[in-house]
């Protein structure tokens, strides 16, 4: 059993506003794993980002705790020790923006090396940015003196990538790295994030709403809605074997090419929007969108339970409202609902 | 032989700009019959929307148009008189935009602008019930309490209800032809797939031809019947959409196919070398051939022609 990297507890981010407070995270408890790609999938409005950034103390939390190989970093970044924050990074989503226009590449990829003092001398710096952006698969000779303005979409995201793992860190928050960039380019950056995961033994943290890039990726799925949790599972189990109305829902609208995908996308069609975070629905947050919602979902809002191992859902017709057991009946009902094939859960549940 | 709405002949566009003029648009051709739906599928930057604000004559200020025809109903386009635009505008051609907050005035109520679209766009605009027309039109775009976006601005819509409203706005006279660029690019995906259910709906009511523009081939596969798919300027393949999955024969729609993530899992592609062409000096030949994985001697030299490789599926490539 892998070691924990990051343990999450309770954490909340609220931000308060003119017209009332916003619940960007409420309440959410994960881990994650040494040398393991966690994602996070939600709409926008979702909380996804902001989890991100609470991670790196962007924001401070609210409320909960946040532990990083069992040290406390609940605590804003300027307050964190230096070497806690060498060895977590952040590749962000717009790369024209998180890099600065006046400064070269090598400016860029260097200044967390000189900021950790781990190279000395230019001369120094400069072999290590060279090897970088070999290992991002940009040519260093062609790239090490030219200006973001001066890159593609693509070569600026992987110079994003270089700057992160310069310092040689175990984990790294990817905010949406891909959403600005073609898919062809896309399937670079990606396969790119892959080695160096592989290379390096790094944790990603990887956001996206793209759920195809998620299977390609993750090992263990979250998915958010309102701040909240609402199945996590493995990436296998959650896009087989599905149980959150709202994960069916989002597999349902995914723009599938082949036919062995259109079998894993339900036939059930979205209605709707992401409420307001600042006016939340009672109960369930996800009822008014549900297309099976029943009178209790109006009033409590379920827990999210452990209905098989490594499975979490947070749904009464999972679960059953007061009950922690797997109900396997209600289970069926839904599937049943769904025309789904529910074999294979029943297996795991006997 | 079905009756051709819009037939593009060798267009070529280009923008001035500081280092040049640009070759956007080169030799493109492009046909859309009567009360079919096509797909334009593309990279950004491959002159997508340059063609639709061109059969639209929506281009901006520094575009140049150096030849070819956009015949509208057998009618060129780019010869017609400013009148002639404008009537095709209103009556013939109605467009959804890609972005719909940007599109919206903000200073103006959502009921000032669709009261104008309807007085100018309706042959009886005059003398219309606007508040009862769109109630209608927002009823059929399956907006939630169009009394309250009637009497909304802009900014009091969410992104959605903008597309919805915009695409409202663009059903409001009846059209022969019906131009999404990129509609649900700025959308989540349960609203995406809200939103183009919603277009096809229409498409199957109203029966008028259409041109769907989208990044994602997997987007327009449930919508379209034809697909084009655009490189540098220009059409590299043309098929009926199932065939285009099949049977993908240009090395760039293959790369397209191969770099979409799937949900089966399996990984990613190698993706596509490079970059977009510069259009100031773009590739001679084929201009797809620096990007190549399998470019010979000829495609550096000349431009290859369209050929037929099974009944209506095209393509321009000369390894084929």
């Amino acid at each position: 059993m892998a070691e924990n990297l990051i343990r999450v507890e309770n954490l909340k981010r609220y931000f308060e506003m003119e017209t009332g407070t916003v619940k960007a995270i409420d309440d959410i408890t994960f881990d994650i794993k040494e040398n393991e790609v966690m994602g996070l999938v939600g709409e926008s409005g979702s909380g996804k980002s902001t989890t991100g950034k609470v991670l790196m103390g962007i924001h401070p939390p609210t409320g909960g705790n946040i532990s990083f190989r069992e040290k406390d970093i609940s605590i804003p970044s300027a307050e964190r020790s230096k070497s806690i924050k060498r060895d977590m990074n952040m590749v962000f989503q717009d790369p024209g923006g998180s890099l600065n226009p006046t400064k070269t590449v090598l400016d860029i990829v260097g200044l967390p090396l000189r900021i950790h003092d781990m190279v000395e001398g230019k001369k120094e710096m400069a072999e290590r940015v060279y090897h970088l952006l070999e290992t991002v698969d940009l040519e260093p000779e062609r790239f090490m003196y030219r200006r973001p303005n001066d890159l593609g979409q693509g070569e600026k995201q992987a110079v994003a990538i270089a700057r992160a793992i310069a310092t040689d860190p175990s984990f790294i928050v990817l905010d949406e790295p891909t959403s600005a960039l073609d898919v062809s380019i896309q399937a670079k950056i990606m396969n790119i994030l892959i080695d160096l995961q592989d290379e390096y033994n790094m944790s990603y943290l990887f956001i996206t709403h793209d759920l195809g890039l998620m299977r390609n990726i993750a090992d263990r799925v979250a998915i958010m809605y309102l701040g909240r949790f609402f199945e996590v599972a493995d990436s296998e189990v959650f896009f087989e074997t599905p149980l959150h109305p709202y994960t069916k829902v989002l597999l349902g609208s995914f723009p599938t090419t082949t036919e062995e995908e259109e079998k894993l996308t339900p036939d059930i069609n979205a209605r709707g929007e992401i409420p307001s975070a600042m006016d939340l629905p009672s109960g369930c947050k996800f009822h008014t969108r549900c297309p099976f919602k029943e009178e209790r979902c109006l009033e409590k809002e379920p827990k999210l339970v452990e209905v098989e191992e490594d499975h979490f859902v947070a749904c009464h017709l999972v679960h059953g409202v007061d009950d922690v057991e797997y109900d396997i009946e209600k289970v069926e009902q839904v599937e049943r609902d769904f025309e789904y094939d529910i074999d294979e859960i029943k297996m795991k549940t006997e | 032989m079905s009756e051709k709405i819009l037939d593009i002949k060798d267009l070529n566009v280009g923008y001035k700009t500081y280092r040049g003029v640009t070759s956007v648009l080169y030799d493109l051709n492009l046909e859309v019959n009567r009360n079919e739906t096509i797909g334009v599928i593309g990279e950004s930057g491959c002159g997508k929307t340059t063609t639709m604000k061109t059969i639209n004559q929506i281009l901006a200020n520094n575009a140049v148009i150096k030849g070819g025809e956009v015949n509208f109903k057998g009618k060129d386009i780019l010869k017609m008189k400013k009148k002639e635009i404008v009537k095709l505008r209103r009556r013939n051609v109605s467009m959804i935009p890609q972005d719909p907050t940007a599109s919206l005035n903000p200073l103006f109520k959502v009921k000032t602008q669709m009261k104008d679209i309807l007085k100018y766009s309706r042959e009886d605009g005059e003398d219309l019930d606007f508040k009862e027309e769109t109630i209608k039109l927002f009823n059929s775009v399956a907006l939630a309490d169009p009394e309250r976006v009637y009497d909304s601005y802009p900014f009091q819509l969410s992104g959605g209800m903008r597309q919805r409203v915009c695409i409202a706005m663009s059903l409001a006279a009846p059209k022969d032809l019906l131009i999404a660029d990129e509609p649900t690019t700025n959308l989540d995906v349960t609203i995406q797939n809200q939103v183009l259910q919603l277009i096809g709906d229409i498409l199957d009511e109203m029966n008028f031809s259409a041109i769907l523009v989208s990044q994602a081939l997997g987007l327009v596969k449930k919508f379209v019947d034809r697909i084009y798919v655009f490189y540098g300027g220009t059409v590299v393949e043309v098929a009926k959409t199932q065939r285009i999955f099949d049977n993908p024969v240009h090395p760039y729609t293959r790369g397209l196919i191969e770099s979409t993530p799937k949900l089966t899992g399996g990984g990613f592609s190698a993706g596509i070398a490079g970059q977009t062409p510069d259009y100031v000096n773009p590739p001679s030949g084929c201009r797809f051939h620096p990007r190549c994985p399998n470019s010979s001697k000829e495609c550096k030299t000349e431009k290859p022609e369209m050929v037929r490789v099974e009944k209506d599926h095209y393509v321009a490539c000369w390894r084929q």
